[in-house]
């Protein structure tokens, strides 16, 4: 495998553009998701992937393989993450759209029009809403560093060389996405009770 | 010396990695049950946010239209017609320098934003002063020193005598002048003109001669 994407690479710095879209094939996934768990919109994921992929086709003349391509690549990544932040502060339009569709009252109507939907399956929608709606309360560069220590798993160390912070206020920001989410899970109790209650509003039609 | 905030800061990184922590960490949780606790609680937390990234990812046929439209985007972008116009290296280094931010702490930011603005203040109180003296007529007393140069006059006194001539008599004839005029310059010495004749009044001759004998033609020869 690494020496067909040695072969890749080398054929996609000789500006054949096949081999570089076979490369892309093997890491749009990982790109794009660490985008949208990013920032949470699929259109501004899909934008930012893309961006992602068109400069590092452009810089690809400036790979020396020192590191393995995944991370080269998510170093192109986390500068054009930190630089669209810059450039354009999301609004964090997950906040109004996605985790808003992913309210009570949306997925127990889904529930109810798609009788084939398991209740693990919404009950794990419902976590999910609450996971976003945690992330979505802390800064941009704090969801960034939490996602590339949890979704990534790099190191402090890399991520502070990586995102141009101390490795204190990586951990920092990794412990306080951690507050946030047990303060959001622990709401999650008081929730599946009001579901329950919704949904027993439903059934008896009320 | 168990120390739950030094094991709290491990606790992240065992709650991700493998089920059975490392030997020293797990040394530490065997003496603390909070800190059992504590990881118990992150590694269901973290499973949690993993069934949630899941769940929210895109679905299996999402995929394949991503790749096209990359592909598309990719080529789109890349073709000549799309790339953009060669800047010169001038272009380019003007574009940096006007693009190109750094990072001020804010109260350097502040004292430089004070300072440059006492500095427009003072500019300006000091232009508008001069023309304010005019309008209200006031003077300005300015003391320069100037050099002056003098010029020193010498005054000479000097006392003529003059010979006064015979007087006229009634019948108004005036004798001729017999004698030259004498001038006599006050610190000044006698001396005959051209035209006056030699006289050898006051002469005395001297009762003891001196004689000097000249041999030769040479000066010094004696």
């Amino acid at each position: 495998v690494a020496n067909n994407e040695n072969d890749l690479i080398g054929r996609a710095q000789a500006a054949d553009m096949e081999a570089f879209c076979l490369l892309a094939k093997e890491y749009e996934r990982r790109i794009y998701l660490l985008a949208f768990h990013y920032c949470h919109n699929a259109e501004d994921a899909e934008d930012l992937s893309q961006e992602v992929w068109l400069k590092a086709y452009q810089a690809l003349g400036t790979f020396r393989a020192e590191s393995s391509f995944y991370t080269w690549l998510r170093r192109i990544t986390i500068n054009c993450f930190l630089n669209h932040q810059r450039a354009r502060r999301y609004s964090w339009r997950g906040e109004e759209t996605e985790v808003h569709s992913l309210g009570l009252e949306s997925i127990a109507n889904e529930y109810l029009m798609t009788s084939a939907n398991s209740e693990t399956s919404l009950n794990n929608r419902i976590m999910a809403a609450r996971v976003m709606q945690a992330l979505s309360e802390l800064t941009p560069p704090q969801r960034l560093i939490f996602l590339l220590k949890h979704h990534e798993g790099m190191t402090y160390e890399e991520i502070a060389k990586a995102v141009g912070c101390s490795q204190g206020a990586a951990k920092k920001s990794v412990f306080r996405a951690v507050a946030k989410l047990r303060e959001h899970l622990e709401i999650e109790v008081e929730t599946g009770t009001a579901f329950s209650s919704l949904q027993t509003k439903m059934q008896i039609g009320v | 010396m168990h120390n739950c905030k030094t094991t709290k800061e491990q606790l992240i990184e065992a709650a991700r990695g493998p089920a059975m922590p490392s030997s020293p960490l797990l040394e530490e949780l065997e003496r603390c049950p909070a800190c059992r606790g504590e990881l118990a609680s992150l590694r269901s937390l973290f499973r949690v946010t993993d069934l949630a990234f899941e769940s929210t990812s895109p679905p299996e046929n999402f995929w394949p239209g991503h790749h096209a439209r990359l592909k598309q985007s990719l080529e789109r972008e890349t073709s000549p017609a799309f790339l953009p116009p060669v800047e010169n290296a001038t272009l380019a280094l003007l574009r940096s320098l006007f693009t190109t931010s750094i990072r001020v702490p804010i109260p350097l930011a502040a004292v430089l934003v004070v300072f440059f603005g006492l500095s427009i203040a003072f500019a300006m109180e000091s232009r508008r002063r001069p023309a304010t003296a005019v309008l209200s007529g006031t003077s300005t007393v300015v003391t320069k020193t100037l050099e002056v140069p003098v010029i020193r006059d010498r005054t000479v006194t000097r006392v003529v005598y003059r010979d006064r001539g015979p007087r006229m008599d009634s019948s108004g004839f005036r004798p001729p002048q017999l004698a030259r005029n004498r001038i006599k310059i006050a610190g000044g010495s006698d001396e005959p003109t051209a035209n006056s004749p030699i006289s050898l009044v006051g002469f005395k001759p001297t009762s003891d001669p001196k004689l000097t004998i000249i041999k030769g033609s040479y000066r010094d020869e004696k």
